[in-house]
């Protein structure tokens, strides 16, 4: 049966879930994403991670750390909070992007984790975005980046696919296309 | 759209940037999707190159030649035959410049329908991972070539990152919208999540290229918020009222959708296939029906923003409140094993964990909806709480029950019960039977493992 992307990229990442047949909607897998971003959550995360009982992220070229969200705020809450982050990601190996650098969807395409074919997520709902340079990328909750911290996979549901084609019937070229929201 | 992935397709795709590209496919998070993806093409392979070489400059390769090579040979497509659930067409040229809210994303209008009425603004944000890539400042600095920001307007720009802000200093974009007046913030994501300076205060209307207007995010609830793109930003902002940056004809958008057969993951599996249930997972759950029949029974519904923040809450003050901002009888008639049976977009809203452990603290066995909202779905498997959507049963007892249901009540408790057999892929109801689609290993294993931080603790072999 003919494969959607998301089932054909979800069976190149799935380290559990039916391996004897082509993936469908509905089914439910474990994926090993190529990436997992976090930003400023990275610390309520990284509670979770410790709750569990962990300790050592299982493969530190994982997740990927950009702190984004309250970069104007320098009190010394938010800098002990920054600096807890950037510990840990030092302590553990883990590429840290730190405030100023960037929003951290920008950082995982500018910086090349989320290429064509690969499903990389992030625990923010704008993982979406990484579908502009054709990788998979979609959202988790905080509890999935730390089990996948720990881990290094998640479970997931295999969507079901809708189709959206864009046609153009005039002359126009790109620089002059606006975008409709829908 | 609900939690369905989408698939961009059609000779449209060529004639848009890759900036562009990921503008569209961020907004797809809006429209209830959980991934947006469009195929990679010359002008995808282009930027990814050039992207390698920058890289390669800091001595940094995520990307190598031979990927590059086959991505270009062997691009990542779906099948000829893939199955898709609908495919909908749209027509680019179609478009024309389009104001989203106040207050919401969904409410879509076109900027020719509203600049007559000469709404003025006093804050203009063009800042977030949706807009603020060099070619969105441009566009903006185009914009506001040669003018001002209007008085008693404040244009607030910020780079999505500091290389963006560098090459837009670098080609002048930059300077250009400093020189009318923009309030420029570091590369992060300020007001578009409400952070930092210049939100929106009581009473403002503002204009904002980001994602999200929703009443309350970008500062006061007593602001009006619209979406709209860089160029109609910049422009209203220089004119103080929302404008496009040039005259256009009120084209509508058509949109033709197209609902296909295939690939239903309500749909259950036939009736003679026996699904393997694992040790400790229950084969049957039967419990006393409740009957909640609004579709987007949000989460404040199901658990209100007074207790959600507090770390003080035990189980049984948790089992008190479940349900109170819907119906605050429910909690003092919940049984331990009942079963709950809500709509369709069950749980949307925040992603509050407990929207879902305060069910387990009323003891509540499982929740059959038609639909979910997908963080729901996770929080309550992470939680090692059982979830089943069965949109037949839902459309059946709707009618069964429309009496009740059109006289208002929230919560319908007929008496009887509803019995879950996983094994065979049915819930058995006054002797009728609905099939839906099985739970298989992986979440049978969250809910036998008692939630996913216990998982991951036998994984790693910690007591």
């Amino acid at each position: 049966m003919g494969q959607t992307i998301v089932e054909k990229v979800a069976r190149n990442h799935m380290a559990e879930g039916p391996g004897d047949r082509a993936l469908a909607a509905g089914d439910f897998v474990t994926i090993r994403p190529r990436h997992v971003l976090t930003h400023d959550n990275s610390a309520p995360v990284m509670k979770k991670f410790k709750a569990i009982g962990a300790t050592r992220v299982l493969d530190p070229s994982q997740p990927v750390f950009a702190l984004d969200h309250d970069i104007q705020n320098t009190s010394d809450e938010n800098l002990a909070k920054y600096g807890a982050i950037e510990a840990f990601a030092r302590n553990q190996g883990i590429d840290f992007y730190p405030a100023g650098t960037g929003i951290g969807h920008q950082v995982m395409i500018e910086a090349q984790y989320a290429v064509p074919g690969s499903f990389v997520v992030a625990s923010d709902s704008h993982a979406n975005m990484y579908g502009g340079v054709g990788a998979v990328g979609t959202p988790v909750v905080r509890t999935d980046a730390a089990a996948i911290w720990a881990t290094g996979t998640f479970w997931w549901q295999i969507p079901r696919t809708v189709q959206v084609v864009l046609r153009t019937s005039s002359w126009r070229s790109a620089d002059s296309t606006t975008r409709a929201r829908c | 759209m609900l939690n369905a992935a989408v698939e961009f397709a059609g000779p449209g795709i060529e004639t848009l940037s890759v900036a562009e590209r990921l503008a569209i496919a961020n907004m797809t998070t809006e429209w209830g999707a959980l991934v947006g993806w469009f195929p990679v093409d010359a002008k995808s392979l282009a930027f990814l190159a050039a992207r390698r070489e920058i890289l390669s400059t800091r001595g940094v390769e995520r990307v190598s030649e031979d990927d590059l090579a086959r991505w270009e040979s062997e691009p990542p497509a779906p099948d000829d035959d893939a199955v898709y659930a609908a495919c909908i067409t749209l027509d680019l040229s179609e478009v024309t410049p389009q104001l989203a809210g106040p207050d919401t994303v969904q409410v879509v209008t076109g900027v020719a329908e509203v600049e007559p009425e000469g709404m003025p603004i006093q804050k203009a944000y063009l800042v977030s991972c949706v807009n603020s890539r060099a070619e969105d400042l441009a566009a903006a600095a185009a914009a506001l070539e040669g003018k001002r920001v209007a008085e008693g307007v404040e244009l607030y720009v910020a780079a999505a990152s500091r290389e963006v802000q560098e090459e837009a200093e670098r080609g002048g974009t930059w300077q250009t919208l400093i020189d009318a007046g923009a309030v420029p913030l570091p590369p992060g994501c300020g007001p578009c999540i409400g952070l930092g300076t210049g939100l929106l205060e009581p009473g403002e209307v503002g204009i904002s290229a980001t994602n999200r207007n929703f009443k309350g995010r970008m500062g006061s609830r007593d602001a009006r918020c619209y979406l709209a793109s860089p160029a109609v930003v910049a422009a209203s902002a220089a004119a103080g009222r929302i404008t496009a940056p040039r005259r256009i004809n009120g084209r509508r958008l058509t949109r033709r959708f197209e609902a296909l057969d295939g690939a239903d993951p309500a749909r259950g599996t036939d009736a003679d296939v026996r699904v393997e249930i694992l040790p400790g997972f229950p084969e049957r759950i039967g419990g006393r029906l409740l009957f909640l029949p609004p579709d987007n029974l949000n989460t404040d519904g199901i658990y209100g923003k007074d207790y959600t923040y507090r770390d003080d809450m035990t189980a049984g003050a948790m089992a008190r409140v479940v349900f109170e901002n819907y119906d605050p009888a429910l909690a003092g008639r919940v049984r331990k094993g009942d079963v709950i049976l809500g709509g369709w977009n069950f749980g949307t809203g925040s992603s509050r964990e407990q929207a879902v452990t305060a069910l387990q603290a009323a003891g509540i066995a499982l929740v059959v909806a038609g639909s979910f909202s997908q963080t729901y779905l996770r929080n309550a498997f992470n939680n090692g709480f059982p979830c089943v959507t069965c949109p037949e049963l839902v459309d059946w007892l709707k009618e069964e029950l429309a009496d009740p249901i059109e006289a208002g009540e929230k919560t319908i408790v007929p008496g009887d019960e509803l019995r879950i057999d996983f094994s065979g892929g049915s819930i058995d109801y006054r002797s009728r039977s609905f099939r839906f689609p099985p739970l298989g290993t992986v979440p049978q294993g969250l809910v036998v493992a008692g939630g996913v931080e216990n998982q991951v603790r036998e994984k790693l072999g910690i007591a």
